[in-house]
C-alpha cells in the first residue's frame, strides 16, 4: 500500500503539491489525472524518493520515503513522460543496464527483454542509438524499462503518449498483465477512456490537491444530474441560451460552434421539452446527443475546468 | 558503455601523438639547447596529461548531459543506488576511463623514458590519481553551471590553469614567480613531475602526496557540490 499524509511540496514560494492525503492500494490500477500543472508528476516524484516533502510523509509497503529511501526504491519502476534515457545508447543497452541495476536476476534478463521488445516490435531497431528512433518508439523504449523490471509498484507517466492505437492497446494489455502478476499501478493521465478502461480507482489532482478519489463508476454517479443534451442546429441563434436557461434544471447552456450544448439534470425526461424549446425560437434540429455524465464530465467538474 | 563514444581511445591517442610529435619535436629543436636538457622527454608526460584532463573531464560532460541536456537525473534517482555511491561512482568512473584512455599514451612514454614494469604501473597510478584531480573539478564545474556558456567557459578556464599554471611546460624555477606559486596548487604539477621522477629512477613520495592530497580535496569538492544537485 502507498500512503500520502498530508504531502506538501513546495519550490521557492510556489506549492506544487497540498496537503495530499490518500491511499493506493495492493494490486490496483490507480489512475492520477489532473490537467498540466496540477502536481501530479510532483507526487509521483515524492513517492519515488527524488523529492523530500515540504511536510507530511509518504510511506511505501510501510516504508517511509523520507527516512528509508532506498527500501523504497526497490519498490517502484517508473516511466516517464518523456523518456529519460540517455541516447547515445541503443534500446537493448538502455533496457540491459536498468534490468541490471534494478535487480533482475541474471538468468531471466536476456529472456525478458526479448520478449518485452518483441511484443513491441522492436527487435529489429534493438541495437539502433534511441537518437535515431522516432518519437513513439522512444516512448516504447521508455515503457519497456518498467515491463522489464516487474517492480512490486510500476507507474507510468502517460504511457500511451505518442503511440498509434495498436501499441496503446499492447500497453494497456501489459499493464493489466503486471497487475495480474501483483503489481500496484499508478497510472497518471490525461487521457480519460484510458483512465476509465484501465483503473479500479482514480484520483483527481488540481492546482497541487487531491479533490476527489473514488472508482470511475462512483464518480460518474456523483455527478447525476448533469447530463448533457447536444443539438446539432442549422444555424446557431444568439439568444437560445438564455432561453433554455431559463428551465429550472437547466444548468448551464451554451454553443459551441452550431451545437447548442445544455447541462441539466433528468435530460432523459426535459429531451422533448429542450426541442419544443428550441423549435419555438425558430431553431433547426437536425440531431440530438443526450450524454450521461463520463469520466471527462467528472474530471472538468472537479477540476473547475470549462468543457472546451 | 562505459565507452559509448567508441573511437575515444583512438582519437585521444592521436591527439597525444599529434601534441607529442608536433609540439615536442619543434619545441624540442627549439629550446633544447637554450634550457640545457631533452625538451622531448621533458614535455612527452604533459602531453599525455593532457590528453587524461580531457578524458576525466568527460565526467562532468556526463553530469551535465545528465542535469542538462538529457535530463536524466530524476530516472537515475529513482533507481535502488545510494545517492552518494551514485556521486562516488561518477568520479571513480571518470578515473578509470582516463586511464584506459591514456593507456597506449602511457606505453609510448613508458618506452621513451626506459621505465621497468613496476615503474610503468607507478606511471598508470599517477594518471590516476591525477585524473581524480581533474574529474573532481569537471563535476564541480557541471555541478554549479546552468547554462552552455558557463560551462564551457569553465572548462577552458580549468585546462588554462592545468597547463599554463604548472609546470608542464617550464620548470618553476624559470616561472614568474607569481606563477610559481600558484603552480604549488596545481595537480598537473605534481603529476607531471611524479612522472618525471620516474624517468630518473625514484618513485618520489615528496611528489606523490601533494597529487594525492590535492586530487583527493578536489574529488570532495566534486561529489559534495554533485551530491548537492540530487537534493530536491
Amino acid at each position: 500500500m502507498i500512503e500520502f499524509k498530508d504531502v506538501t511540496k513546495s519550490f521557492k514560494n510556489v506549492d506544487a503539491v497540498k496537503g495530499v492525503t490518500c491511499e493506493i492500494r495492493d494490486r490496483e490500477v490507480f489512475g492520477l489525472l489532473g490537467p498540466n500543472g496540477a502536481g501530479k508528476t510532483t507526487l509521483i516524484m515524492t513517492m519515488a524518493t527524488v523529492y523530500n516533502p515540504t511536510r507530511g510523509e509518504v510511506f511505501v509497503e510501510g516504508h517511509s520515503a523520507s527516512a528509508e529511501p532506498d527500501k523504497v526504491k526497490a519498490l517502484i519502476g517508473i516511466s516517464f513522460q518523456d523518456p529519460k534515457y540517455d541516447r547515445i545508447l541503443s534500446a537493448r543497452e538502455i533496457l540491459e543496464w536498468h534490468a541490471k541495476v534494478t535487480g533482475v536476476e541474471k538468468g531471466v534478463r536476456e529472456k525478458r527483454i526479448d520478449e518485452v521488445l518483441a511484443k513491441f516490435g522492436l527487435t529489429g531497431e534493438a541495437r539502433k542509438r534511441t537518437w535515431t528512433l522516432s518519437g513513439g518508439t522512444k516512448k516504447k523504449i521508455e515503457n519497456a524499462k518498467v515491463f522489464v523490471q516487474r517492480p512490486k509498484i510500476a507507474v507510468f507517466d502517460e504511457p500511451t503518449a505518442y503511440l498509434d492505437v495498436p501499441s496503446r492497446l499492447m500497453v494497456w494489455d501489459m499493464i493489466d498483465e503486471l497487475r495480474d502478476e501483483g503489481s500496484t499501478v499508478v497510472l497518471a493521465t490525461n487521457m480519460m477512456d484510458e483512465a476509465d478502461r484501465m483503473s479500479d480507482r482514480v484520483g483527481i489532482m488540481s492546482r497541487g490537491e487531491m479533490v476527489r478519489v473514488g472508482e470511475p463508476a462512483a464518480l460518474k454517479g456523483s455527478l447525476r444530474g448533469r447530463d448533457v443534451i447536444e443539438m446539432k442546429l442549422g444555424v446557431p441563434i444568439p439568444e437560445l441560451p438564455g432561453e433554455v436557461s431559463k428551465v429550472e434544471e437547466v444548468k448551464e447552456a451554451r454553443f459551441e460552434g452550431d451545437v447548442l450544448k445544455i447541462v441539466l439534470s433528468n435530460g432523459r425526461g426535459l429531451l422533448p421539452h429542450m426541442i419544443n424549446v428550441v423549435t419555438a425560437k425558430g431553431g433547426t434540429v437536425q440531431s440530438v446527443n443526450l450524454k450521461e455524465p463520463s469520466l471527462e464530465d467528472v474530471f472538468l467538474y472537479y477540476t473547475g475546468m470549462k468543457l472546451s | 558503455m562505459f565507452f559509448a563514444d567508441r573511437y575515444m581511445i583512438v582519437i585521444m591517442f592521436v591527439n597525444f601523438m599529434i601534441d607529442l610529435g608536433v609540439s615536442g619535436l619543434s619545441l624540442n629543436n627549439l629550446l633544447s639547447r637554450s634550457v640545457g636538457f631533452d625538451y622531448f622527454l621533458y614535455i612527452a608526460p604533459g602531453a599525455n596529461l593532457i590528453t587524461a584532463t580531457v578524458a576525466a573531464f568527460q565526467s562532468g560532460r556526463d553530469v551535465w548531459r545528465e542535469r542538462i541536456i538529457q535530463d536524466t537525473q530524476h530516472y537515475l534517482l529513482t533507481l535502488p543506488v545510494d545517492k552518494s555511491t551514485f556521486a562516488a561512482s561518477r568520479l571513480f568512473s571518470g578515473m578509470l576511463r582516463a586511464v584506459v584512455t591514456v593507456l597506449p599514451g602511457t606505453v609510448v612514454i613508458a618506452l621513451l623514458y626506459g621505465l621497468s614494469f613496476p615503474f610503468f604501473l607507478v606511471s598508470l597510478l599517477v594518471m590516476f590519481v591525477y585524473s581524480g584531480a581533474v574529474a573532481g573539478l569537471s563535476v564541480a564545474a557541471a555541478s554549479m553551471a546552468n547554462s552552455l556558456e558557463l560551462f564551457a567557459t569553465v572548462r577552458s578556464t580549468v585546462q588554462v590553469y592545468l597547463s599554463f599554471f604548472s609546470t608542464q611546460f617550464y620548470p618553476s624555477s624559470i616561472l614568474p614567480p607569481a606563477v610559481a606559486a600558484v603552480s604549488a596548487f596545481n595537480p598537473m604539477t605534481w603529476a607531471v613531475q611524479s612522472f618525471r621522477a620516474l624517468q630518473a629512477g625514484s618513485v618520489n613520495l615528496g611528489l606523490l602526496a601533494p597529487l594525492a592530497g590535492l586530487s583527493g580535496a578536489l574529488m570532495v569538492v566534486g561529489f559534495m557540490l554533485y551530491r548537492r544537485t540530487m537534493n530536491y
